[in-house]
């Protein structure tokens, strides 16, 4: 049985190896986003580099990223504990393009990850897709085998 | 509500294995405006043994179906009018680690995976109760409360009663309540971050970094709410006592235990959850809002936004500003930008104020605690003051500029001069703080971490993390540090490198605080005390600081404060700075000797003796007012009026708390008698009458005193029927008030 430590680390090295930049967890505390009280997800240490408002010297990059999600007047905080997956604090693991690989990249890695990597059952995977995005469903296709 | 899109067959598992979804849950968007685009969601199966419907069912919020990683493509930009293609689009894409996870150790409930289940078994350790038992819903959120909590205050969140530090506070007080529940009679919570550090301290340094600080905070916060949390139980434990479940507690009273009891609404709700009671939400809020309508205070930080776009706009077309200050006190630049208001001009003629961007600087732009550099700059055919430096995130260098004579237009060659001693002043205290801080940690202890500076010309200001008061002692040892690290007189050094490298070196970086590729690292103090080939003082800074410590000369504290709960405040002054005000002190102290007549070193002794004088002083002047008044003095003796002993005395210079028992003692001594007392004092009168046992019910003290307080120019007065007092303005109507009183008889 793999243990979160490996599984953590097992995904940013999968990532690391196929041309992304291990980037540390931002601060829970957002350094440049008056609006948001606590990172909440891998993108938000990347925001300016989705607008295109900043560019780094890498263009894909993977992290393991510490959130909270507790601010607000309406929030989980009062189920934690009583459900199988609420939680105030926990980690996000991500793999970002910034204008580089796109859709069928994306799905890609992803597949080959958690059936090969992780050894996940692929029958016992499903995908949603955007009822318009007719390329997700045929690149999953071709991709997946999904029917 | 889902609306579900059917493809060629119905959704099947095995049979359709791609599922359409037409809202907003698999179309992502990052605000009103931006990059935007389709998602696709990747879902596990835990299969049929556990109900559940797959995605875009009716009964897809069952357990059976979770959803393990999100993809988000975002391809199109959306403006204001339409949403447009991206040449260049992005992938992010998120996947929780708990659920992964909980998939790949064949578990289905997060709480189940190895890392959260080290954490539910110390937490049942130290508690002393089974982990799977019935406290088992109290580790769980123990268990997670404690993740947070500790990774928020190794980010430099510290609990507080408003924004970041208020969340902070309702977890950690969530998780202290469960623990309260297990039977934990002492702070338990923080005996669990040695097992989350061993869990998760490898990938996150911060936490071993923060470890001390962390345990500090945990225990004395539990130790507060314990305080409290008995009593607030007991309200809680009344309104639930012989009442059926399913009841709704009243929102003032759960407002009451929040604004009193420190109660943080969720933890009254979990305990009521516990009852099957709910809490009146509608009603807790309308108590909050009133509360907080009596005292508003805005967010701070937010800045004046409206005129700062301006900076924005010239930081894309400019580089930043090039800072030569470490080395140099004036440079050659060239005027890049003049700015008045929110708007670029060309020039600042005579006597006009502006701001200024040149392309490099020896100016100091305000920037971590330490204000800005003033100074001149000059060219051709004129000169200009610099009234203050300001830095943007952006590294622009704003300049506040002065005219004094000609025209600075942009393009210009000029040359920067900064006030030199200003600035030897700035450096020394800004050094001395480093000194203090490292000072405080060794004597206070680890945990002892930077929340606020400011470093100014006159004195340097230092906030820090610490639960108490800083002892006299404590300072004095913390001041005796700093002045021998000041006479060891050896180098200051500086140094770029990254930073990780800096963190190695035990460089003192400040949580929370993100720091780019290079780092500045500032050493001094000389060699550590336990480990000669390290450096006393390291820490991350970008400001201007002496060549040896020496520089420094002497640190004197001159206060410690409290700025927030959990976060002290030092003061203090260095250089020539500490000298003023050695001698200011010591220029009262000769003043004060002086006007006694005595040296300033029998000072202590002779104040305390003329203090014991003055409090004896004060017992015999009241005494002597009551024999006084006893006795005789002003006035008239004692006449019979109407066939009554009429007692009049006039008082000068008596207070009015004096008067009611100078008429106890003199109505011991008379009979059949009115006693009548007026007292001036500061220009103001009062009267008391009393009334001796035998004229009981013929004479009323409270009829008497309104008549003389009337003659006195006041008016009501009051008291008992055989003895009453009031007061007037008038006090050069004394005597007639006497007079009126004996009339009346």
């Amino acid at each position: 049985m793999s243990s979160v430590n490996d599984i953590r680390a097992t995904f940013l090295d999968y990532f690391g190896k196929n041309g992304h930049e291990i980037v540390a967890s931002s601060p829970l505390v957002p350094q440049n986003d008056p609006t948001l009280m606590f990172a909440n997800s891998g993108m938000v240490q990347f925001k300016t580099l989705f607008t295109g408002a900043e560019s780094r010297d890498y263009v894909r990059a993977t992290t393991a990223q510490k959130c909270v999600r507790a601010g607000g007047k309406h929030n989980d905080l009062e189920n934690v504990g009583y459900t199988a997956r609420h939680h105030t604090f926990f980690e996000m693991l991500g793999n970002f393009s910034f204008g580089d690989y796109f859709k069928e990249n994306a799905i890609e890695l992803a597949w080959n990850l958690i059936t090969k990597e992780y050894g996940l059952d692929a029958s016992k995977l499903l995908v949603t897709v955007y009822h318009e995005d007719d390329e997700a469903a045929n690149l999953w296709k071709k991709i997946a085998g999904l029917e | 509500m889902k609306r579900l899109i059917y493809g060629r067959k119905s959704p099947v598992l095995n049979d359709d294995r791609i599922i359409r979804i037409a809202t907003s849950d698999n179309f992502w968007a990052m605000g009103d405006t931006g990059p935007c685009g389709p998602c696709s969601e990747i879902f596990y199966d835990h299969g049929d043994h556990i109900p559940g419907g797959p995605p875009g069912s009716p009964d897809e919020d069952g357990d059976r179906f979770i959803e393990i990683w999100n993809l988000v493509f975002m391809q199109f930009e959306q403006t204001p009018g339409q949403r447009i293609a991206l040449p260049k689009p992005s992938i992010d894409t998120g996947m929780g680690l708990e659920r992964i996870a909980a998939v790949l150790q064949g578990k289905h409930d997060n709480y189940d995976i190895d890392l959260m289940r080290a954490l539910i078994e110390a937490s049942a350790d130290v508690s002393g109760t089974d982990a799977d038992g019935s406290h088992n819903i109290s580790h769980r959120v123990v268990a997670d409360h404690l993740r947070a909590s500790s990774f928020l205050i190794a980010d430099g969140v510290l609990p507080s009663n408003e924004g970041r530090g208020y969340v902070l506070r309702r977890i950690m007080r969530r998780a202290m309540r469960h623990i309260h529940q297990m039977g934990c009679a002492d702070p338990t919570m923080y005996r669990l971050v040695p097992t989350l550090v061993a869990e998760m301290g490898a990938q996150y340094g911060e936490l071993g970094r923060a470890q001390s600080l962390i345990t500090e905070t945990l225990k004395l916060e539990e130790t507060r709410f314990k305080e409290t949390l008995g009593r607030g139980l007991r309200i809680l434990n009344d309104e639930l006592a012989g009442k059926a479940a399913g009841g709704t507690l009243d929102g003032a009273t759960a407002f009451k235990l929040y604004d009193t009891f420190g109660f943080p609404l969720d933890l009254t709700q979990d305990f009521m959850r516990g009852y099957g009671w709910q809490v009146d939400l509608d009603a807790f809020n309308a108590a909050m809002d009133a509360q907080k309508a009596n005292a508003r205070r805005a967010w701070s930080g937010s800045g004046d936004s409206a005129t700062e776009t301006i900076w924005l706009d010239l930081a894309q077309n400019s580089e930043p500003t090039e800072f030569l200050g470490y080395t140099s006190d004036t440079a050659e630049a060239i005027v890049t930008a003049l700015v008045d208001g929110n708007a670029e001009i060309e020039e600042i003629g005579k006597a006009g104020k502006g701001r200024m961007i040149v392309n490099q600087t020896p100016f100091y732009g305000e920037s971590g605690g330490q204000v800005g550099d003033v100074g001149t700059i000059s060219w051709d055919n004129g000169t200009a003051r610099v009234t203050d430096t300001q830095k943007t995130p952006s590294g622009l260098f704003i300049h506040h500029v002065e005219i004094i004579s000609g025209t600075l237009a942009k393009g210009q060659e000029v040359r920067l001069q900064i006030d030199v001693s200003r600035r030897l002043r700035l450096r020394a205290n800004h050094s001395a703080t480093h000194l203090l801080h490292e000072s405080l940690r060794l004597v206070l202890g680890d945990h002892v971490a930077q929340k606020g500076s400011l470093v100014s010309p006159d004195r340097l200001r230092f906030d820090f993390s610490h639960q108490k008061a800083v002892t006299a002692d404590e300072l004095d040892q913390v001041q005796q540090i700093v002045n021998a690290r000041i006479r060891m007189n050896s180098d200051v050094t500086t140094r770029i490198m990254t930073p990780d490298a800096a963190i190695e070196l035990g460089a003192l970086a400040l949580f929370g605080e993100k720091y780019g590729d290079e780092v500045r690292v500032v050493q001094m103090g000389g060699a550590a005390d336990d480990d000669p080939s390290k450096v006393w003082s390291v820490e991350l800074c970008g400001g201007t600081h002496v060549g040896r410590t020496g520089d420094i000369s002497l640190l004197k504290i001159i206060s410690e404060s409290a700025v927030a709960g959990g976060v002290r405040r030092i003061e203090a002054v260095t250089h020539e700075g500490a000298l003023a005000w050695i001698d200011a002190r010591d220029a009262i102290l000769t003043k004060s000797a002086d006007l006694l007549k005595i040296a300033p070193d029998q000072l202590a002794n002779r104040v305390a003796q003329l203090v014991e004088d003055r409090k004896k002083a004060e017992r015999d002047i009241s005494q002597l007012r009551r024999k006084l008044a006893a006795g005789g003095g002003a006035g008239n003796g004692s006449d019979v009026v109407n066939g009554i002993n009429f007692v009049g005395r006039l008082l000068e210079d008596t207070p009015a708390r004096e008067l009611k028992s100078m008429a106890d003692e003199i109505k011991l001594s008379v009979e059949n008698a009115v006693i009548c007392l007026v007292a001036t004092d500061a220009g103001k009168a009062s009267i008391v009458v009393a009334v001796t046992a035998d004229l009981a019910g013929q004479k009323s003290a409270v009829d008497l005193v309104k008549i003389g307080s009337a003659a006195l120019g006041g008016g009501g007065g009051g008291g008992r029927l055989d003895m009453a007092q009031a007061g007037g303005p008038d006090a050069s109507k004394a005597a007639a008030a006497l007079k009126a009183v004996s009339a009346a008889l």
